[in-house]
């Protein structure tokens, strides 16, 4: 979606003061960090929580912490499938009850570490075609979804040249109902300043971005 | 300038270069004087010298 989360390109955002050294500076950010790597690909429980952080009002999404974002996702998912209940949010001390979700363990402290230092990638072994090869010219689809999407405001209706073919990778934007869109080739796109910032770009200046096939037109001849 | 904007799940490890005058030093020293934003391609490592305080 075209919301205020996508500030690649804009203007007049300096560093903030309290992220100038290393993240996770307090007690609350760890618990929350920990929780979201300690509870991903739990059967039943979405991970996706983009589409949510993405629709939260812009004055909230911009001047709350970076891991409230995650923090007020994830626990909006737990809500929802009933992993953790309103009573249990409002009472921490109270009793806490198992939930009901078919296939549904807790994961002991050394799962949750055997899970994180298993590989994870968005590549899968898929043969698909590819429709691009590197060096080829290509043109980024104007196009304006609703829903997530891993397409920059800044590139859409530019023209770039196919650097590399990563191969066959999960789609990761958001698809409206009934619609599928399976794995397929993510490309390292190469843009030149002056094709995305105009005059103000320097003609030395590259952006490479990766962006999925489908994102992609082949460019006309010039 | 090059940029790489991580837009997919490709991530990128950037191994800063290393400052002039730094030859000798251990890697302990070395690692001292690696920032946050040399770890993600923002700044340039100074040589020890001209590093502030």
């Amino acid at each position: 979606m075209n919301g205020v989360h996508d500030l690649g390109g804009m203007d007049g955002f300096p560093l903030p003061a309290r992220d100038q050294g290393f993240a996770l500076h307090e007690e609350w950010e760890r618990l929350t960090w920990g929780m979201l790597l300690a509870t991903l690909g739990i059967p039943g429980i979405p991970n996706g929580n983009r589409r949510f952080i993405e629709s939260l009002p812009p004055a909230r999404y911009l001047t709350m912490p970076y891991y409230a974002r995650f923090l007020e996702s994830r626990l909006k998912s737990f809500l929802d499938t009933g992993l953790v209940t309103q009573q249990e949010l409002d009472n921490p001390d109270g009793p806490v009850t198992m939930p009901k979700l078919p296939g549904f363990a807790p994961r002991t402290p050394e799962e949750i570490v055997r899970f994180l230092r298993q590989e994870h990638s968005g590549q899968v072994n898929v043969a698909v075609r590819a429709a691009f090869a590197a060096g080829d010219e290509v043109v980024v689809k104007n196009d304006h979804p609703a829903g997530h999407t891993r397409v920059p405001r800044y590139v859409r209706g530019c023209r770039g040249v196919i650097l590399r073919d990563h191969g066959v990778h999960v789609f990761e934007d958001d698809v409206p109902a009934g619609v599928r869109v399976g794995p397929q080739h993510l490309y390292t796109v190469k843009f030149t300043g002056p094709e995305l910032w105009g005059s103000r770009g320097h003609a030395r200046d590259r952006v490479h971005v990766e962006l999925w096939e489908i994102h992609l037109s082949r460019a006309s001849s010039p | 300038v090059r940029v790489w904007d991580s837009t997919a799940e490709i991530r990128y490890l950037v191994i800063p270069e290393r400052p002039p005058r730094t030859e000798g030093m251990s890697q302990e020293e070395l690692a001292r004087l690696v920032t946050r934003d040399s770890m993600v391609g923002a700044e340039k490592l100074r040589a020890p010298a001209e590093r502030r305080g």
